[in-house]
């Protein structure tokens, strides 16, 4: 359907905010359940893998709290050791297959990376869609099995108990197997959409850098995830006709399954983290209001973590009995992954020196993500040490650290770039309360759970473990986290009765409540056109630079101004943020972003908009401080959280705070015409 | 075009640049690339045979010729086959870029599973708890050799048979479990 | 379609690891389990391949050159090697599964007797003793403790089972009375094995057979590899079946995958679907088609010659 001005000027007068796009998007072009199952649409196969992962996350999540339950006190609580065993494993399977490794990728990956690099859609829009069918018919077999009796071998498979046990190891297998086709046709998608679909003026300098962690993720799926496929073939077989690979009576080495299943699984790791590490820089850079610290070296160790993650996948093997050399050496290469991410982390504070941080619902998570990874990651390089491992490996320590990483990593990163994606993908705007309130909650559950855990661990609690009768002086430690779990569940049920809420209450989003300068919020409706966007965008800028839109002068070193934080209380107008209305000319090569929006109905169609770029007005939030740097310019600016910003902040646009930025080339991006 | 064969590949190539610049294979090209293949193939299989009938000795070199032999093969067909030779960096490095994982998940593996026994003997156990276990080995050996009499060479008269035995008690051949260890 | 292909490589890739490990652990074994292999089908099927590669590479020519007879019937012939090829595979197979060259826990070749076993251990007659020379069924004896029926196939197992069903034909000394039982398979492998010009080296290893007794014939593979060796009643030979069987049957899937789509291609191109300007789906099949035959390529040496 192509949008005239005249629907968009409608749509403006009838008090829709800007951007927002009621009469026509995504969500409503087409009506049925048979018009959901049957789309090619990434942007709808997002939101169906997201009701999916959310899914399983509640049923993994259950899964937890029953486990925690059980620990609650010594001896059997509410289940007998075979049902924990069970449980447990059902947890970790369901966690790890069924929502962490699709959980970014292929929801706000699905749903963002097209929209990103200024692609209509994926390359391959059927094969997407079969991923998710793969995906579901995957998690069929795998809960199936819990009819023929559940799983007890623990998410891992390990040989030879998997093969021993009486317990549904195939229909398993199988299911993760499926599920693992689902991965690779995720993977080749997006590597070939980046590749092939880029916007013009979208060089790969100027991609989010969302857009590397899901390019240096899908790589990971591509080469690891055939793999865990041959590995489940093979613990298949060994199981229905004895082939006898891992099987020692047969000649065979069950350490062997571990260097498998491994090759795969510490990989699979950074399939979950990297996309978290994305969805946190592109938090940090818009919340922080100025470019994101470093951009190139954030890109470049996404990659190199991705790679590097092939070589350590020997330090889950310390106690296994492989050879000491090889643990030496993976040992040694444990700790250069530490490299990249710390990289990562310093850059993502760098990038919030002296910039505004605005401590909205998402940026709250993004600084838990950086709290939690942390410390999961340091401990990481613990346990990856190899002679503390020997004492460490298999204990509650593990647990912890794999938690801190996975949970506060992934799904802490994921809840953040849902809340901040949010008002894009259904057009709706959250509570923002109920969001602070939950990312409270999350965050002190969290570490109520997981980090006496870590105590536990270093004092001896195996995990795993049904019962600690041995270990009686834990039980305080074990209640303690148990009644975490409680409080971390009660966060996780506010984020969903936040968005459930939404759906019904919340206030209509404009286009780009967050005032970010990535293509899905500046060029394009809340909710998307079916098509994203209107006219192919072109692309002039980074996907950082604030500036170019907001003010400040773009350094993003913290030495000189970092953008303010723009008014985005609900429904204000925001004037220099471009939203593709259709209406301007379609050979126009300026930069797009600093062509002022006109009030509706003003611009005619083929006018060329004035290009001049709006000077921000001194906000009535700005307070000069005493820093030398910003005497010049006599503003700096400091944000407070949830301010109610006065509407008015750019209705005075004449005079200029920034007496450099009449020097300034007006076209910041470059190569692009 | 269906209408004439070229049989000059350039003129072909010439003709065809309409869709993304592929190669278009001659038949020479293909032909050579076949014949190749398959006189790599007998070489490699003559080898083998040959080798297994104790013509060639080619001892610890077979399978490093056997899979430079492949590895030829497997060059022709991607180079000329698959037009990888024409077709750009990409590919390649896709191609290029699995075998080099495949091999990094090769090397590791063997790192453990070839090295399993290397630093046994030099084993992290303190010298005084090694010496002691052997002392107290040794001790245990001699005690074994001390109580374990060794089978009379000469069994006693049956009782049941010669009613009256006037020697000492039969030292009866029990296997002493000392003396399996 | 690269990327694809990039997961098929190390899909097989998981394999081949588990395939030089323990080779690296078993040498003897592997060599001599290798033998058993029948390596003039091995290379009868090794250019079977290599020239249904040729007739895709050539189809995919014809598309470019816009020349559509060539591209349909390089497809057809395309199609008809695979089918070649996995006819050969079915002798093999099931020819290994006659003399008890099962995977894993299964394999029970034994010296001078082939034991078919599952579950319960029961074995087959030695072969000479059930008929001399000539090719016919063998007996079926349970053994150590025979079933009420001594002569009924013992159901077993399914696969023991499976293969048990088949008359066993067994080639006693005289390789002409084993062209007898298995006329189709050995007709045409004696065939390929006069192009390939082998024929001396196939009949040294006749001869060099011979040396070694008519007890052993009884287990020989027919054209003779079998030796005397550790591989007999070792259970660990099975790990190099194991793996023979799980390589050589997820690359026989991938050939009859292959077979169908290049089957689709070819009843599209009949239609007229490719042309020089649009034939995408032919070369991404092509490329398909190429990456089996590469790991066919080095599937074979690995297995059946080294």
């Amino acid at each position: 359907m192509a949008t005239t001005p005249q629907t968009v000027a409608a749509a403006a007068t009838a008090a829709l905010p800007p951007g927002h796009e009621a009469e026509h998007n995504y969500l409503n072009a087409q009506k049925g359940i048979k018009s959901w199952l049957l789309t090619v649409d990434h942007k709808r196969i997002g939101i169906m893998y997201l009701i999916s992962v959310a899914a399983f996350f509640a049923i993994g999540g259950l899964l937890a709290l029953a486990v925690r339950l059980e620990l609650f006190s010594v001896g059997p609580t509410i289940m007998e050791a075979d049902t924990y065993n069970r449980i447990f494993t059902m947890h970790g399977i369901v966690m790890v297959f069924a929502f962490i490794i699709p959980s970014v990728m292929a929801t706000l990956g699905n749903f963002l990376l097209p929209i990103m690099i200024g692609a209509k859609d994926v390359a391959f829009p059927r094969l997407n869609l079969l991923s998710l069918y793969i995906y579901w018919l995957g998690m069929a077999f795998a809960l199936g099995s819990i009819y023929t009796g559940g799983v007890d071998t623990g998410w891992t498979f390990y040989t030879p108990y998997s093969k021993e046990t009486g317990t549904a190891v195939l229909a398993m297998g199988l299911g993760v197997f499926i599920a693992g086709f689902s991965s690779i046709l995720t993977g080749l998608n997006f590597i070939v959409t980046i590749h092939k679909m880029r916007a013009p003026g979208m060089t790969w300098n100027r991609m989010p850098l969302f857009l590397w962690s899901v390019y240096a993720t899908s790589i990971v799926q591509i080469l690891a995830t055939p793999v865990i496929g041959i590995t489940m073939l093979l613990l298949a077989l060994e199981r229905v006709v004895g082939i006898g690979i891992f099987d020692p009576a047969l000649g065979g080495d069950p350490v062997l399954f571990q260097h498998f299943f491994w090759f795969y699984s510490h990989p699979a790791v950074y399939i979950m983290i990297l996309p978290a590490f994305g969805i946190i820089s592109e938090l940090m850079g818009t919340f922080s209001r100025q470019k994101v610290y470093g951009y190139r070296a954030v890109a470049l160790s996404s990659l190199a973590i991705a790679l590097l993650g092939f070589l350590v996948w020997g330090h889950h093997m310390f106690t296994s009995g492989q050879s000491p050399i090889s643990s030496v050496v993976f040992s040694m290469i444990t700790f250069l992954i530490g490299v990249p991410s710390g990289i990562k982390i310093f850059n993502w504070v760098a990038t919030m020196y002296r910039g505004s941080v605005w401590l909205v619902t998402p940026m709250l998570y993004a600084l838990s993500f950086l709290f939690l990874f942390t410390i999961g990651g340091v401990t990481g390089i613990m346990v990856g040490a190899l002679a503390v491992d020997i004492h460490l490996h298999d204990t509650y320590f593990v647990v912890a650290h794999f938690h801190y990483v996975m949970m506060g990593g992934t799904v802490i990163a994921l809840l953040g770039g849902l809340h901040y994606w949010w008002p894009k993908m259904t057009g709706r705007l959250y509570s923002e309360r109920l969001g602070q309130i939950s990312a409270l909650l999350v965050f002190i559950g969290f570490n109520l759970t997981f980090f006496v855990q870590f105590i536990m661990g270093s004092q001896g609690m195996p995990r795993r473990y049904f019962d600690y009768p041995d270990m009686p002086w834990l039980e305080p430690l074990h209640q303690l986290s148990t009644i975490g779990s409680w409080v971390l569940g009660v966060g996780l049920l506010v984020v969903l009765v936040n968005g459930l809420w939404s759906l019904r209450r919340g206030k209509l989003a404009p286009g780009n409540p967050w005032g970010a300068v990535t293509l899905e919020w500046a060029y394009c409706t809340s909710p998307p056109d079916p098509h994203n966007f209107h006219r192919t965008p072109l692309v002039t800028h980074g996907p950082y630079d604030y500036h170019a839109v907001f003010g400040g002068d773009g350094a993003g070193d913290g030495a000189g101004l970092p953008a303010p934080v723009p008014d985005v209380t609900v429904g204000a107008p925001q004037e220099t943020i471009s939203v593709d209305d259709g209406t301007s000319p379609p050979d126009d090569a300026t930069d797009i972003v600093s062509r002022t929006r006109g009030p509706p109905g003003r611009a005619p169609s083929g006018t060329p908009w004035p290009i001049t770029r709006k000077p921000l007005p001194p906000s009535p939030r700005r307070r000069s401080t005493a820093s030398p740097a910003t005497t010049t310019t006599g503003t700096r600016t400091s944000c407070s959280s949830g301010t109610t910003g006065s509407s008015t902040r750019r209705t005075s646009s004449t005079t200029s705070s920034r007496p450099s930025s009449s020097s300034r080339p007006r076209s910041w991006g470059c190569g692009c015409s | 075009m269906a209408t004439t064969h070229p049989s000059d590949s350039h003129l072909t190539h010439e003709e065809h640049t309409g869709h993304g610049g592929h190669h278009v294979a001659s038949p020479q090209l293909l032909l050579r690339t076949f014949g190749g293949l398959v006189l790599l193939t007998i070489v490699t299989v003559g080898l083998a045979l040959a080798e297994r009938a104790g013509y060639v000795p080619l001892g610890p070199l077979s399978v490093p010729v056997a899979l430079a032999i492949a590895g030829a093969k497997a060059y022709l067909v991607a180079a000329f086959f698959m037009a990888l030779k024409y077709d750009g960096g990409t590919n390649l490095l896709a191609f290029v870029g699995s075998g080099v994982f495949l091999v990094i998940f090769l090397a590791f593996t063997y790192l453990d599973t070839g090295f399993r026994d290397t630093f046994e003997e030099q084993s992290a156990v303190p010298v005084d708890i090694l010496e002691a276990e052997e002392a107290a080995l040794r001790e245990r050996q001699e005690r074994l050799e001390q109580s374990a009499t060794p089978p009379p060479y000469v069994l006693p008269p049956d009782t049941a048979l010669f009613g009256d035995v006037p020697t000492a008690p039969p030292t009866t051949p029990t296997p002493q479990p000392g003396l399996q260890e | 379609m690269w990327l694809f292909l990039m997961t098929e490589i190390l899909l097989f890739g998981g394999m081949f690891v588990a395939y030089a490990i323990f080779r690296a652990w078993y040498p003897e074994l592997f060599a001599e389990a290798s033998e058993q292999l029948d390596t003039v089908m091995g290379g009868l099927n090794t250019l079977v391949l290599l020239l249904s590669s040729l007739t895709v590479a050539w189809a995919i020519r014809g598309a470019q050159t816009d020349n559509r007879k060539v591209l349909v019937w390089n497809l057809v012939a395309t199609v008809a090697l695979a089918g070649t090829f996995m006819v050969v595979k079915y002798f093999e197979y099931t020819h290994k599964f006659e003399l008890g060259i099962f995977p894993g826990k299964y394999f029970v070749l034994e010296e001078g007797t082939i034991t078919v076993s599952g579950e319960e251990a029961v074995a087959l007659l030695p072969a000479e003793e059930a008929e001399g020379g000539a090719a016919a069924p063998t007996v079926v004896e349970g053994l150590p403790d025979p079933g009420p029926n001594a002569d009924e196939v013992p159901e077993g197992a399914a696969i023991p089972g499976e293969a048990a069903q088949e008359p066993i034909v067994v080639s006693g000394g005289d390789e002409a009375a084993a062209g007898g039982g298995e006329t189709g398979e050995l007709i045409e492998e004696e065939g390929i094995e006069e192009a390939l010009g082998m024929e001396e080296a196939v009949a040294q290893d006749y001869g060099e057979e011979a040396a070694h007794g008519a007890e052993l014939h009884a287990a020989d593979d027919h054209d003779g590899h079998g030796r005397h060796g550790a591989i007999f009643s070792n259970p660990r030979a099975g790990i190099f079946f194991s793996i023979y069987y799980v390589m050589t049957g997820i690359h026989g899937l991938h050939v009859i995958i292959g077979m169908i789509a290049i089957g689709i291609l070819a009843w599209r191109a009949r239609r007229g679907d490719y042309t020089s300007v649009y034939y995408t789906p032919v070369e991404n099949v092509g490329l398909y088609w190429h990456v089996v035959d590469i790991i066919w390529i080095f599937l074979f040496p690995l297995m059946y010659l080294i």
